[in-house]
């Protein structure tokens, strides 16, 4: 029986349906300005791509700060349990797992069985999150890919001191015009981010092995900085920002 | 011509406001305006879920009445201040931070909040003093004769106090409470009682007696019993009885230690929940899902946060400002016993007292975790949060940590709030 699981991002919406163990299609789109929209067209093409109808679905779960709007779903469940349990199948000796959103970082514990034990979120703001590195790579006017590339470059950094995104766009502009290289002001970015994860991963504690998921995962630069930091081995899966909406999937087959 | 207009326009929108003001501060400091509301009270023309809330509403009105009423002699006392000693001496007392938290739970805190921020009281400040300071500023508080105020938990309050007093040029008795409990430190506080018992005589030209002073403490010790009972009762698994409800309650313990009235309210409360038990038994009601433990103050102005635990099937069954730490009263050595309940509280020392203290509500109350309110400026609170984590992570216990202020209603996002709560929640299933 084909189950689903959707996760509606502050900034992007994925849909994984598993039928038979496997995965039957995978979508992740932008959840743009209407989250209604965004969760009926990735489900929309999901189920194209499975070849299923929305009744066909045994059931759904979801996940996100949007999993209260899909009208469809059977079950809701936090962000914080589903990237948990969808890093947990992909890898079950993972123990910590960082996931750095666009607008959500976290650090989730998990036991031996993939339970959640303890997490901890970032506060109010969206500093060191995936829309802060979105805002400065406009002020940089570079592309997520040109960013990590251009990280690579230098071992030198430039350090951004403001952590309010709106005052750190404005540093980063006036670094531009005092004239230092992109690349040394993107370590700096890169910098700023890892130490605010590096805060949270010490306050909770990393245990064993950990994994990263979420867009920012996508960062290489981001994860590189991030293992030297905490000196410890990152696992990324392969599409790090299906995770949650996996999760979803999998709690969805397991209610039944 | 369009830009006169435009003056004009605000100039009368500010002589409204000020005009506004004006009124409501004179409607506010009219006695009468609370015993009509004490009368709409006692004739039932308002619902309360409890019969003793009624009475605690019913004696609230009276307290600030009694304070607004001119010529009383009013003093202006910390939350953790004793408050036996103005039973005793027949004189009014009012504490600003109970004020605030009145004017959250009827939804005017920004209005004051702004007012003190406006001039130069920082939002860094815990907004029980900063929300006070507009109160203050706006003058919608009843004018003081004299401020008293206690060292022990709330440092933020003796800098407030000390500030207060020389704004409206009142003298200023300090309660100094040393860290420890010993003999010397009793005694050191009971000094201090005595002169300040001597400080409030002459303010007030009436002089202590001996029995008045032994009544309060029979009263307060009375409370300390009947509380008691309200706790056993609170650990039955049908008890419906939550921290939302509780925090009208905290009025008694803030203001009412000494008063005869207290303990009635605590005896009715204890009967009515005898008989919501005995209804929840014979109904074969459902206990919650979880039961949790509520460190510090819930959000007091409009929020849904314990609603919203209680309708995913957790209760927070007990919070620790109800928790009766200090041992019985002996009327027959007042001031000796008013000093120890001061110097016994669990958070006043060192951090293993709190831990201790939690342990007890922990296993007391059955609870299958615990959320910390860490209250935005709140430094003896928010201070020990790395101490209790690693203590309840080796109790095997989860704790939740939920950053926000009991006050200031600006700061708060339901939707962070409730992922964080399901989060918990799914980890507790
Ligand atoms: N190809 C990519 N390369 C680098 N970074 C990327 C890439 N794709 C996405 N990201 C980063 O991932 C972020 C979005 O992450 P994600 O999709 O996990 O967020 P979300 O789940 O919508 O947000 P949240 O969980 O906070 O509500 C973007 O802001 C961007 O920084
Ligand atoms: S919350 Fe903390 S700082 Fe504020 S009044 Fe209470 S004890 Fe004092
Ligand atoms: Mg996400």
């Amino acid at each position: 029986m084909p189950v689903a699981g959707i996760d509606i991002g502050s900034l992007s919406t994925e849909v994984v349906i598993l039928h038979e163990g496997k995965i039957a299609a995978a979508v992740i789109l932008p959840t743009g300005a209407s989250s209604k929209t965004a969760i009926n067209r990735a489900m929309g093409q999901a189920l194209l791509q499975s070849g299923f109808s929305l009744d066909a679905l045994e059931r759904i779960v979801a996940t996100g700060y949007g999993r209260v709007s899909v009208p469809f779903a059977h079950e809701k469940v936090t962000e914080i349990t589903c990237h948990g349990r969808g890093a947990h199948f992909l890898d079950p000796a993972v123990r910590t797992v960082i996931d750095i959103g666009g607008q959500d970082s976290k650090v989730i514990c998990l036991n031996g069985q993939g339970k959640v034990v303890d997490f901890l979120m970032n506060e109010k703001c969206a500093a060191g999150t995936g829309r802060f590195l979105e805002v400065m790579c406009q002020a940089l006017e570079v592309d997520l890919d040109d960013f990590s590339r251009l990280a690579g470059r230098t071992g030198k950094t430039v350090p951004i001191s403001s952590m309010c995104t709106v005052f750190a766009e404005s540093e980063v502009v006036s670094l531009i015009a005092e004239g230092y290289p992109r690349e040394q002001i993107i370590r700096g970015i890169i910098d700023s981010i890892v130490e605010r994860t590096e805060l949270m991963a010490n306050r909770i504690g990393i245990m064993g092995k950990l994994m990263m998921t979420g867009g920012v995962a996508k960062n290489q630069a981001v994860v590189q900085a991030l293992q030297e930091k905490l000196g410890t081995k990152i696992e990324v899966p392969e599409e790090p920002q299906l995770v949650g909406a996996l999760g979803a999937a999998l709690l969805a087959q397991e209610e039944m | 011509m369009a830009h006169g207009l435009l003056k004009l326009g605000t100039d009368l929108n500010q002589i409204g406001k000020k005009i506004a003001r004006g009124v409501s501060r004179h409607i506010l400091h009219w006695p009468l305006l609370y015993s009509l509301g004490q009368e709409t009270v006692r004739r039932g023309l308002l619902k309360f879920p409890y019969e003793s809330k009624r009475m605690l509403v019913d004696y609230g009105m009276g307290q600030i009445k009694e304070a607004y009423r001119r010529n009383a002699v009013l003093v202006w006392s910390s939350a953790f201040s004793p408050t036996e000693l103005y039973y005793a001496l027949g004189i009014t007392h009012f504490s600003p931070e109970v004020a605030s938290a009145m004017v959250a739970s009827f939804g005017f805190q920004e209005m004051f909040l702004k007012e003190a921020e406006s001039r130069w009281w920082g939002r860094d400040n815990c907004a029980f003093h900063r929300c006070a300071m507009g109160g203050v500023f706006l003058d919608y508080f009843p004018r003081p004769r004299a401020f008293c105020a206690s060292t022990h938990l709330c440092d933020g309050a003796v800098l407030l106090f000390n500030n207060l007093a020389a704004r409206y040029r009142r003298p200023f008795f300090l309660l100094d409470t040393p860290l420890k409990q010993d003999h010397g430190a009793l005694n050191y506080v009971v000094q201090q009682l005595k002169s300040i018992i001597a400080s409030l005589e002459e303010l007030s030209g009436k002089k202590m007696q001996a029995e008045k002073l032994e009544e309060a403490v029979a009263c307060a010790e009375a409370a300390r019993r009947e509380l008691e009972e309200v706790n056993r009762l609170r650990r039955h698994p049908l008890s419906p009885f939550n921290t939302r409800d509780a925090i009208a309650y905290l009025y008694l313990y803030f203001n009412g230690v000494g008063s005869p009235v207290t303990p009635h309210i605590y005896n009715t409360l204890a009967w009515e929940l005898k008989e919501k038990i005995n209804g929840a038994e014979a109904a074969a009601l459902k206990p919650p899902r979880f039961r949790l433990l509520w460190l510090h103050m819930p959000p007091i102005y409009r929020n849904n946060m314990l609603a919203y635990l209680e309708g995913k099937g957790a209760r927070a069954v007990f919070e620790e400002f109800s928790h009766v730490y200090w041992e019985p009263m002996d009327p027959g050595r007042p001031l000796h016993s008013i000093a120890r309940r001061m110097l016994s509280h669990f958070g006043h020392g060192p951090v293993e007292r709190r831990l201790h203290a939690i342990k007890t509500m922990v296993e007391r109350y059955k609870v299958d975790g615990v959320i910390h309110f860490s209250h935005w400026g709140c430094r003896q609170n928010c201070g020990s949060v790395k101490a209790i984590r690693d203590f309840l992570r080796r109790e095997g216990i989860p704790l939740l940590l939920l950053d926000g202020d009991c006050i200031d209603n600006r700061n708060y996002a339901p939707g962070q709030v409730q992922t964080r709560i399901d989060g918990f929640l799914e980890m507790l299933a």
